[in-house]
């Protein structure tokens, strides 16, 4: 079985779990961008939400197959809405021979 | 046409990755070519007649491909068409900074913000998915087609 998280996912890859920050999934009248599906629409269609900052995300190392990246802002930076993807992390969470992948392209594979 | 949309393309690629900033810096050079204008805090808006604002992050496929569908809505109509004025949210590092250009906006997650003037008046302004259908359904466009469109690209990127 593979682990696969989706960084800053909306629910947009069946099956994936998601990541999104606090104060941004839980706002009154967040909405998917792809779907404009709710916060509570996607959960309750049975899609599974991570709700952490991307500093430190709460999962352990070498836990995932599959780290995927989509339409976020460019990583190690910070826009408005905080400090973005951390590179750091990915690699920490990924599996050895896990692989990122960026908007559909292979970023990194971890050695 | 695809002039936006490879900005987001650019931060897909390792060229990209090395270069993060050059999307953002590329942007105001396709706005010049484009039928938009880019708009600055201070910039004057129309008295008269009606004006669009349009914020947009060059790392989203959905807000780059959105401009590209709207400058070929605006070729295709070429006679009187409405001022569309945009910027880029790079240009926003905090929160705060969105109501320099749509007063009222709320707290911005997600992109594109939008504003609708009329006669002057701030008559509209929305933020995401809202403000991507809304723009769409003004310009005889498809929301649905316009995140298909990002979505077909992504998938046929994990396929080449």
């Amino acid at each position: 079985m593979l682990f696969r998280i989706n960084l800053g996912g909306e629910g947009e890859i069946p099956g994936v779990l998601n990541q999104q920050g606090r104060w941004i999934v839980l706002q009154a009248g967040w909405r998917s961008s792809q779907t404009g599906q709710t916060f509570d629409d996607l959960v309750g269609a049975g899609h599974d939400f991570l709700i952490a900052d991307n500093i430190r995300l709460p999962l352990p190392d070498d836990a995932f197959d599959e780290v995927i990246t989509n339409n976020i802002p460019p990583v190690d930076s910070q826009t408005w809405l905080g400090p973005t993807v951390q590179t750091r992390e990915i690699r920490r969470i990924l599996k050895g021979g896990g692989r990122w992948i960026h908007n559909g392209i292979i970023r990194f594979i971890k050695p | 046409m695809t002039a936006f949309f490879d900005l987001f393309v650019s931060h897909s690629n390792p060229e990209g990755w090395a270069d993060p900033t050059w999307a953002d810096r590329r942007f105001s050079e396709l706005v010049a070519a484009s039928p938009f204008h880019l708009w600055h805090p201070g910039d004057p808006i129309p008295e008269r007649d009606v004006r669009y604002l349009i914020g947009v992050a060059t790392w989203s496929g959905y807000d780059m491909r959105l401009l590209d569908a709207l400058a070929e809505a605006l070729t295709a109509h070429p006679n009187d068409p409405p001022v569309i004025d945009v910027f880029n949210t790079a240009d926003c590092p905090h929160p705060q900074d969105f109501h320099r250009y749509i007063s009222g906006l709320g707290t911005v997650s997600h992109t594109p913000v939008m504003g609708f003037w009329n006669n002057g008046e701030l008559k509209w302004s929305g933020q995401g998915y809202d403000a991507r259908e809304w723009i769409a359904g003004i310009f005889d466009l498809s929301s649905a087609e316009i995140a298909a469109f990002v979505q077909d690209w992504i998938k046929a990127q994990a396929h080449a």
